[in-house]
């Protein structure tokens, strides 16, 4: 088993690719949704194309097209920015379906109730709609941030070096190939266990577990009503009641 | 239902000496004049003239689909009228079937006309205080203490003092509804506008949301209401509008309305009314 430690050397690089991908994926998939979610028709259906197109076509002909399509305009990326690019531009396209369906799961009704109180539409986004798409964001994010994990192994199709290239490469030297290509999936496996939990916590309502009675809670604050406007609407108008408490 | 509630007298004695009485007495709250409402092809509202006197109670009847909840939604342009005029407290809003101010006082005056949903439409990530609160600090522009102060006295006020750290998703429909009472009247509204405020509570439980109504009615805001509750909507109204079809077919005092209403389609909606007692 001595070859493990040659896969193991490799993980820092599997995982650079995942992380710089997800990023650049979660960055362009903000305008990507805002544009999905546009007012204007153009807008959306340009936006509609744009993620049909990447999630259409599979990760791996965008990967050739990329790193070697390229080379026909005079580019000519190393084979890590391509993949970065490829597995990042391809995760912009599901990541921005996923804060669709996030956004669109909080009911109209809730920005109706903010617009009614005169919050501005940044702050109702931030304040009511975003807390309440989180949970199914990060749940569509976590699914994808593994299945991104396993994509990098297509990065070995263009010469990048990470643990599908090296157990190949450790296959064809003599090595055990079933061994090998099953520890090499077992380490997968093992790496998308701790994204699997951390996006379950990030993604968990900070609220979820509150119970119902106030006894068990903290009072954000403890004020109390000045006995004159218990009852505010007894003999008195609203605004007199909250010009004497003010 | 029976809303076991007397009538009592309304407190416009006291309201006309309030430092802004005498002048709002001069204007109607509420002045909407040959407004109309389309949705694409559909015609919603027409023609829909109305004028809602400072602390004066108005309540909208009529049947499904008749354009009452669509008319309270123009009123603090959820809905942005197709045509016509609509003024609050004397500002023109909507002229000709545009919307006059930028979006910066639109949502100050959105602040200023208390919106009561049939749904309740609560944030259910948080607490009836920070229900209540939210608005304060981020439109008006409080303190979070003074907020939250002013957030218990409401609750308080509409017997919740004891569930201001509850979620909405453990409170009942009744609750919840006098949770978003409270949160509109923390913006110290000058109208207050509640869109069939009991049609998704409990029948049992109605009656604490109508009580809340009633006393907020007595103290002299300004109100309009869609609503399904005759009874209660004679109780408490000045006036009653019945809606049909998109316009305004009847209108009137509670006594003439209901006692004896003048157009057949009335007739024919209180008849049916009737029936669904038996």
């Amino acid at each position: 088993m001595i070859w493990l430690t040659d896969v193991l050397a490799v993980i820092p690089i599997s995982l650079f690719i995942w992380a710089v991908s997800l990023v650049l994926g979660a960055v362009v998939a903000v305008p990507t949704a805002g544009a999905r979610m546009s007012q204007l028709r153009p807008v959306r259906i340009l936006a509609a194309v744009y993620i049909e197109i990447f999630r259409g076509i599979p990760t791996l002909v965008w990967l050739f097209v990329i790193f070697f399509g390229l080379r026909t305009f005079g580019l000519s990326p190393t084979a890590l920015v391509s993949a970065i690019l490829t597995l990042g531009i391809a995760s912009s396209a599901y990541i921005a379906e996923t804060y669709r369906s996030g956004l669109s799961s909080v009911p109209i009704q809730q920005r109706e109730a903010t617009t009614a109180l005169g919050l501005s539409p940044r702050l109702s986004l931030i304040k009511i709609v975003l807390p309440q798409a989180k949970p199914i964001i990060f749940a569509g994010l976590g699914s994808y941030a593994i299945h991104l994990l396993k994509e990098t192994a297509l990065t070995s199709l263009i010469g990048v070096v990470e643990m599908m290239t090296v157990a190949n490469y450790l296959v064809e030297r003599g090595a055990n190939g079933l061994t090998v290509f099953f520890v090499t999936g077992v380490i997968y496996m093992l790496l998308c266990l701790p994204i699997a939990g951390a996006v379950r916590l990030l993604g968990r309502s900070r609220r979820q577990n509150r119970p119902a009675g106030p006894d068990s809670l903290t009072p954000l604050s403890t004020p109390t009503a000045p006995p004159e406007c218990a009852a505010p609407w007894h003999g008195m108008r609203w605004h007199e009641c909250n010009s004497s408490s003010t | 239902m029976n809303v076991s509630m007397e009538k009592q007298p309304r407190m416009t004695e006291t309201v006309q000496s309030a430092p802004r009485g005498q002048e709002a007495a001069e204007q109607p709250a509420v002045q909407v004049s040959n407004l109309g409402k389309s949705f694409g092809a559909v015609e919603v509202l027409r023609d829909i003239e109305l004028e809602i006197s400072t602390g004066e109670v108005i309540t909208l009847i009529g049947p499904s689909g008749s354009g009452k909840s669509t008319l309270i939604r123009c009123m603090n342009l959820l809905e942005t009228p197709s045509s016509g005029t609509l003024q609050v407290m004397g500002e023109t809003l909507v002229q000709d079937g545009k919307i006059l101010p930028k979006r910066s006082q639109l949502q100050e005056f959105r602040a200023k006309v208390g919106m009561v949903f049939q749904s309740f439409n609560l944030f259910p990530h948080l607490s009836a205080l920070e229900n209540i609160s939210l608005a304060q600090v981020h439109t008006l522009g409080r303190r979070r203490a003074e907020a939250d102060e002013r957030s218990a006295q409401l609750l308080d006020s509409v017997g919740l003092g004891q569930r201001m750290n509850h979620m909405p998703a453990h409170l009942s429909g009744g609750q919840q509804q006098r949770v978003a009472i409270a949160r509109a009247l923390a913006m110290d509204p000058d109208v207050m506008l509640f869109d069939e405020p009991t049609s998704a509570i409990d029948p049992e439980l109605r009656v604490e949301v109508l009580k809340v109504m009633r006393d907020l009615a007595q103290s002299g805001m300004t109100m309009a209401i869609v609503t399904h509750e005759l009874k209660f909507a004679r109780m408490i109204s000045d006036q009653v509008l019945f809606l049909a079809d998109g316009t305004i077919v009847e209108r009137g005092t509670p006594d003439e309305l209901f006692g004896a209403p003048q157009h057949e389609r009335t007739h024919q909606f209180l008849a049916a009314i009737e029936e669904t007692k038996l």
